[in-house]
């Protein structure tokens, strides 16, 4: 008996990357309830916070205000400018001596999700950055800490950044990841990873709208750019994969490491100053929709396909599946078929694959993301 | 004669020594000054997710300054993190550039910045107490 044991993701690996996304698979579902069009008002009450949760300073050179989130109704432009009058604020740890403080000469803007519960799945902006120029940061990312968890962690995925090095010629997009160091202070400098990786992309980011997403499993990372991989970070044991629940943030700062500043962040720790001036203010970074997918799971079942459904939303992620043996099991390309099982795909004899389109039919045998 | 030929070539030979012994000072690598540990003091301004506020943490920590083998780069560890720079007047920068890390390395100070993440941010500030790495 001639049985194809497939107990791995290595089959059809670039095309299988490729087809999982939302826009070529119907299995992956909309969350709405974690999406944004912004169509209409921002729900600040319930869904969104209007700045940063922890007030309007994060590690950047601006001050963030809400006033900065400009909903025009079919989009939400976050937008960057100097700030008149000028705001001081101590301590900091630009200052020397820090107590001393440093005054904010910029403001910007952040939309920050009130809940933290994107957890694996697949997350995509439709966005028009700004124009690429060094202190200008506008980002797209997931985090999350938790000091008082055991064992403590900090977990980032940012999906997609601009400014500093990755912004030396308008096209190429910073992607990266953060994980706690285990047996750090988890409130200490030194606590996090860092993996970043830029990304060369054949549009000036500035000249329009493009989609920017990661998928996020278990035990992966892809980040894409227009539907089409760009970087891939494969963990089969998970453990150098983000794995806790996190916020959605996009927000547009001024880099401190290269933005003209006022003498009293002159700090000799911080240097050397980019002194980039901020000829072209204000700057906005637009932003189309915020989509969050998810597959169904139901990991603990073990299922046999003999007649393969039409119905995309019956292809949950499952423990196992196996196809053919007594039956004659026939997948077409054009139904652009995959099967997602946690622990193994069997395709035995009687299966057949029948190339008849331009669809796909691929195989992905991964981690449960629950 | 020989008296004065013997004064000659012990001479050459005396200012041929100076010579290669410049020669060599030249080839000393600049980076050796550098090398050693150094006990900083640090100040950290971070995220508490507890308190939903940026909080702000100082202690003390050791630096390790070692040299690449195959580059002109020092490496500075710090608690097993790795981070590259050039050293151009004293001025440390980040390697390759891009990154968010930089300071001043001079009289056996340093001041040393650096940025983990948008929600992260630490300086340190100390001394050099050893040309050696003692222990990591």
């Amino acid at each position: 008996m001639k049985v194809i044991y497939i107990s791995l993701f290595v089959i059809f690996w670039a095309q299988m990357a490729k087809s999982q996304i939302p826009a070529n698979d119907p299995a992956w579902h909309l969350q709405t309830g974690s999406s944004e069009e912004f169509n209409s008002s921002l729900d600040f009450t319930n869904k969104w916070y209007n700045q940063y949760p922890f007030g309007p300073l994060n590690n950047g050179a601006e001050y963030n205000y809400p006033a900065n989130l400009i909903q025009t109704g079919t989009t939400l432009k976050i937008r960057v400018d100097t700030l008149v009058p000028s705001v001081h604020h101590s301590p900091s740890v630009y200052a020397d001596p820090d107590y001393l403080g440093v005054t904010y000469v910029y403001q910007g803007g952040a939309i920050w999700s009130r809940s933290k519960d994107y957890h694996f799945g697949y997350l995509e902006i439709s966005a028009k950055f700004p124009t690429s120029y060094y202190p200008y940061w506008p980002a797209f990312w997931l985090w999350s800490k938790d000091c008082s968890a055991q064992p403590p962690y900090t977990d980032e995925i940012d999906i997609a950044e601009n400014g500093a090095y990755n912004s030396e010629n308008g096209y190429m997009v910073g992607t990266n990841y953060h994980l706690h160091i285990p047996g750090t202070d988890c409130y200490g400098p030194n606590h996090s990873t860092s993996d970043g990786e830029t990304v060369d992309v054949p549009f000036l980011l500035s000249s329009g709208f493009h989609k920017y997403a990661v998928g996020w499993w278990p035990d992966r990372l892809i980040w894409y750019i227009d539907d089409t991989p760009v970087r891939t970070i494969f963990d089969p044991t998970g453990a150098s994969i983000p794995q806790h629940a996190m916020a959605v943030i996009l927000n547009f700062a001024i880099d401190p490491w290269y933005a003209y500043l006022p003498s009293d962040w002159n700090d000799d720790a911080i240097t050397p100053h980019g002194n980039y001036s901020p000829t072209f203010l204000p700057q906005y970074f637009e932003i189309d929709y915020l989509r969050y997918y998810k597959l169904d799971t139901d990991c603990s079942n073990d299922i046999t396909i003999c007649t393969p459904s039409s119905d995309y939303s019956s292809r949950a992620l499952v423990r196992s599946i196996s196809t053919g043996g007594g039956c004659s099991t026939t997948f077409n390309t054009s139904d652009s078929y995959v099967l997602r099982a946690t622990d193994y795909v069997l395709l035995d004899v009687g299966t057949t694959i029948n190339t008849d389109g331009s669809g796909y039919f691929a195989i992905d045998v991964t981690a449960c993301p629950e | 004669m020989k008296t004065r030929i013997l004064i000659l070539i012990g001479f050459v030979g005396i200012v041929t020594c100076q010579v290669f012994s410049q020669s060599s000072d030249k080839n000393t690598d600049y980076r050796d000054a550098y090398v050693g540990s150094y006990f900083c003091t640090y100040f950290n301004q971070g995220v508490d997710t507890d308190q939903n506020k940026l909080a702000y943490h100082n202690d003390t920590i050791t630096l390790y300054i070692t040299k690449d083998p195959l580059d002109s780069i020092l490496i500075i560890d710090i608690d097993q993190n790795i981070y590259q720079v050039k050293l151009k007047d004293e001025i440390i920068r980040a390697y390759p550039p891009g990154k968010h890390w930089g300071g001043s390395l001079s009289n056996n100070s340093i001041s040393f910045g650096l940025s983990a993440s948008m929600t992260n941010m630490c300086k340190y500030k100390g001394k050099k107490v050893t040309n050696k790495i003692t222990e990591k």
